[in-house]
């Protein structure tokens, strides 16, 4: 082939491939310090010094600070136990037990991490107001419509995120594929 | 009339083998220049993207002076707990060392620090407080060698963190557990945190 053309094939190819893996793993927010435990998503090194270069740039791309590791763990749930995606129109149970920390909160979100709900509507538990079952596990019902129980407002809409971080934690350094976490079954959907 | 002998048609063969023998260059050179391209981007995302985090407080936040980000702080910084009242300080450490004091909430307090390009480089939380406030300082490399501890005072009573850059952000971060005590934590904040820049006049509080 002629140098010129070549040159021009070369360079399509290199933008179209770079760039395109790059809005692929940054956009859907994943990297290589990501890995999963059933629905849960984390990056334990997102908050030190040590985070990798993808979640860098999920975060600077989502304009947001990630929980810095001494304070807290965020885990990401995008989809369901079975491994379906969360969809907002779905009801969810949210069932611990959650790993010892001092605190937790449980949040919902968009895609983007944009909320879901408007402002008047709860947006997530705390551990401390969570009213618990008899076993002392915290259960939770994500559901569109209001619900008896812990209910937290999905949004209605299609794309949804749950965001579960643990304060003040020894489970921010020592977390594995092995940590139990707490289950997310979808019960019905519309 | 187009010759289909096995002579010409094995020749059209070796044509066409050639031509893409002779593109095959070109695009394994494509994808390689693809694969650094993606390296290349991703590592420049944190400083260009025009959206982050940096761009985002520099909207609401002065240089060494805490401002509380009042409401929803998910607003500003998305991926915020709705449950913590945040409160920020941007810090340029050219004129000496920062001084942070939080209060210690009810519940849940915590420090955070990240440099410009949002990487969080320490954090601590009321467990580390002695007092009814956490102070923190903030220093560059070249300040930490300069402070030196008086004899009476331990080392233990001032909490000294060295920051990689000169710039960044302090976050301070505290938990209302439900919502009719996040005013209580809000005031608290607004009222006791603090963010000062301790220039060479000033000696570091001791109380």
């Amino acid at each position: 082939m002629r140098a010129l053309p070549g040159l021009l094939l070369t360079l399509a190819i290199g933008a179209a491939t770079g760039l395109g893996l790059t809005a692929l793993s940054v956009g859907r927010s994943t990297g290589a310090g990501t890995f999963r435990i059933g629905p849960w998503l984390v990056t334990p090194k997102a908050g030190t010094a040590e985070a990798d270069p993808y979640a860098r740039a999920v975060a600077a791309r989502l304009g947001t600070l990630p929980l810095a590791l001494a304070d807290g763990l965020a885990l990401v749930a995008d989809q369901d136990e079975a491994g379906a995606a969360l969809d907002g129109r779905c009801t969810y149970r949210f069932h611990g037990p959650v790993p010892p920390a001092r605190y937790w909160t449980l949040t919902t979100a968009g895609s983007d991490f944009q909320p879901v709900v408007r402002e008047g509507f709860r947006q997530g538990f705390t551990s401390y107001e969570v009213v618990r079952g008899t076993d002392g596990a915290a259960e939770v019902l994500v559901a569109p419509q209001a619900r008896a129980g812990n209910w937290l407002p999905s949004g209605g809409a299609g794309e949804l995120r749950l965001v579960l971080r643990l304060y003040d934690t020894a489970v921010a350094t020592t977390i594995s594929a092995g940590t139990p976490l707490p289950s997310l079954t979808k019960v019905s959907c519309p | 009339m187009t010759d289909l002998s096995p002579r010409r048609l094995a020749d059209i063969g070796r044509e066409r083998f050639a031509r893409i023998l002779g593109v095959l260059p070109w695009i394994v050179a494509g994808l390689l220049l693809g694969v650094a391209v993606h390296i290349v981007s991703v590592f420049a995302l944190p400083r260009l993207a025009p959206d982050d985090a940096r761009a985002r407080l520099s909207e609401v936040a002065t240089v060494n002076r805490l401002t509380t980000l009042s409401g929803r702080a998910s607003v500003i910084l998305p991926l915020a707990d709705p449950a913590f009242e945040t409160a920020v300080c941007r810090f340029d450490l050219t004129s000496g060392p920062l001084h942070v004091r939080a209060p210690v909430t009810p519940h849940y307090t915590a420090i955070a620090l990240y440099t410009s390009t949002g990487l969080a480089f320490g954090a601590i939380n009321d467990r580390a407080a002695t007092r009814r406030v956490l102070d923190l300082f903030v220093v560059t490399q070249a300040q930490r060698r300069e402070i030196t501890t008086d004899e009476d005072e331990t080392a233990a009573d001032n909490l000294i963190l060295v920051s990689p850059t000169t710039e960044g952000f302090v976050l301070i971060r505290a938990l209302a557990v439900q919502p009719s005590l996040a005013p209580l934590v809000r005031d608290q904040l607004a009222s006791q945190a603090l963010c000062e820049i301790l220039t060479p006049e000033m000696a570091p509080p001791t109380e």
